[in-house]
């Protein structure tokens, strides 16, 4: 113990003691003014950039700050740097083997805040996924689905696979397929399904509602109609206007039909015999 | 002389309820059921169809609980003790209009057309001192519409039902539209096709005239010279409305963005 305490007399001199405490004061300010200067930079760029990407370049130019000022704190307590860089060297390459996936889904991260192909607030689909951008950070990308649960995406993924943006654009077009039975006049159905969405106050005038003659199908006319809706007022739309659709197929007496299967005999043979059955 | 079969009958202005009282408003295709009790206004609105209906009337006060009928949508405000002052205004809408003329045409160059317009009104419902608003509702929700060069550029606007017209005696006038004369300056060499003009109402005021009737006031577009259109927003109401009183300031100040745009964004 008294041997210990003579050593450590005898390494703290008064001049080891000046240093230790230069390096601490170095540290102390270094650490509050790195903080204050990153902050800084994050509120400048978030007038210029998005809220994330501001973020992260605070994040980054802390990082870089903190660095900096170790080096020097540890320069004032006399260490020589080139053993301490050639050291960090080797560890940065042992580092980087073994930390392979978490780098490159860092550079993936910057990448996507260059691209900005979506931001925080979007409905976005990736990989069969779809959900609410929640959070962007350096390693992943967090969705909220519209069940409510959390889902990583790391950012190597998003770079990887197509990423769908639904509300990139202020609107956007809702399509829906429907059939009618053949018998049914085709102009009279063009005309309601036009009627339905002029009435709907949703259903945007300009650019006008789409209609397609999608061809002759098994049991019906396939039809395609498309209407252009505010993205934020989609949902409520799709089902307004479906079932709006449907009350006005059926107040015109229009079939929606479902597969049929019919007999055909042939003509050389006789048709199906037909019982009337008598209940009462 | 401009005829007309609207009742007279004035909606807006300040309105007096005493406690445990209601009121009744039918404002063209639209109907208000206004209440007041010791801590709570109710507010019910329902509508039909816009140009099925016309007219105005006010029933007020009305004692006991107001009957609405169902499928009327009621809307609640507690407050700790409610004044008997109500004030109901009309305001122009909260996104600019769209309004197609009847059959599209040119503006042929240095020439200035008269262009008539009817926008849908909304209703403020406002009470206290100093004013809470209560409603501010459309008297008819008008369809949405987009207007700009692209689906992935322009505005979000409302479109008109009614057709803009070049004479005032083909507009018809209804307690719940208000009518903007819209002069239409080419100044150009080249003529101008207008299907569609996109109308900043929410930068509007509103003035009644001396017959009930309601107009804003007057709008000069300013087109031909370069790509830029400028929209110039008169200071009173037009000739045409006698004796012509504000009655609403607009919902938003114009700024020179607004007014001074390209003329793709204006007109289509």
């Amino acid at each position: 113990m008294s041997e210990a305490f003579s050593w450590l007399s005898g390494f703290i001199t008064p001049e080891r003691a000046i240093s230790l405490l230069r390096a601490g004061i170095i540290l102390a300010l270094g650490i509050i003014i790195a903080r204050l200067l990153s902050s800084g930079l994050g509120k400048i760029m978030k007038k210029r950039t998005s809220p994330q990407q501001a973020a992260t370049i605070s994040k980054i130019s802390f990082y870089f700050l903190i660095t900096l000022i170790i080096i020097s704190a540890l320069r004032e307590m006399g260490f020589d740097l080139s053993v301490l860089l050639g050291a960090a060297g080797i560890l940065t390459v042992a580092v980087g083997f073994a930390s392979q996936t978490s780098a490159s889904n860092i550079i993936s991260g910057l990448f996507l805040l260059a691209d900005r192909p979506f931001q925080v607030g979007d409905i976005v689909e990736v990989g069969g996924t779809m959900g609410i951008v929640n959070d962007m950070e350096l390693l992943s990308v967090k969705l909220r689905t519209f069940q409510n649960a959390l889902v990583r995406i790391p950012n190597e993924e998003m770079i990887k696979t197509q990423v769908i943006n639904y509300t990139q654009y202020p609107i956007r077009r809702i399509d829906i397929e429907l059939g009618v039975a053949y018998k049914e006049d085709i102009s009279k159905v063009r005309k309601i399904l036009f009627d339905v969405a002029a009435r709907n106050p949703l259903s945007l005038e300009e650019p006008a509602p789409i209609f397609i003659f999608k061809g002759y199908g098994d049991s019906s006319i396939d039809l395609l109609f498309g209407v252009w809706v505010k993205k934020e007022n989609f949902l409520l739309l799709t089902n307004s206007i479906k079932e709006e659709i449907k009350a006005a197929f059926d107040e015109n007496g229009i079939e929606i039909p479902f597969p049929h299967r019919t007999l055909y005999t042939g003509s050389v043979t006789d048709p199906f015999p037909v019982t009337l059955v008598n209940k009462a | 002389m401009r005829k007309s079969n609207i009742t007279k009958r004035i909606w807006w202005g300040s309105f007096t309820f005493p406690e445990n009282t209601g009121g009744k408003w039918r404002i063209g295709p639209a109907t208000f059921w206004i209440e007041r009790s010791i801590h709570e206004w109710r507010v019910a609105y329902k509508a039909v169809d816009e140009l099925a209906e016309n007219g105005a009337e006010v029933a007020l006060p009305l004692q006991g609980p107001v009957e609405h009928g169902s499928g009327v949508a009621v809307t609640r405000f507690g407050m700790s003790k409610t004044t008997g002052n109500l004030t109901i205004t009309p305001v122009l809408a909260d996104r600019s209009v769209v309004i197609r003329p009847e059959t599209p045409f040119y503006i042929l160059p240095n020439q200035d057309v008269a262009f008539y317009v009817s926008s849908p009104l909304w209703v403020r419902i406002e009470t206290g001192d100093p004013p809470v608003v209560l409603r501010d509702i459309p008297i008819f929700r008008p369809s949405d519409t987009w207007f700009g060069p692209s689906t992935m550029e322009g505005e979000l606007c409302y479109a008109d039902r009614v057709y803009g017209r070049l004479k005032l005696e083909d507009i018809k006038f209804r307690p719940h539209r208000a009518i903007t004369v819209v002069f239409l300056q080419n100044q150009g060499s080249g003529s101008i096709f207008l299907e569609r003009l996109n109308l900043p109402v929410p930068n509007l005021s509103i003035y009644e005239a001396e017959d009930g009737y309601l107009w804003t006031q007057a709008v000069t577009l300013k087109m031909g010279i370069g790509k830029k259109a400028e929209l110039e927003l008169k200071k009173k109401a037009p000739a045409a409305a006698k004796n012509p009183k504000l009655i609403s300031g607009p919902r938003q100040k114009a700024e020179k963005s607004i007014l001074s745009r390209a003329l793709k964004n204006l007109i289509i």
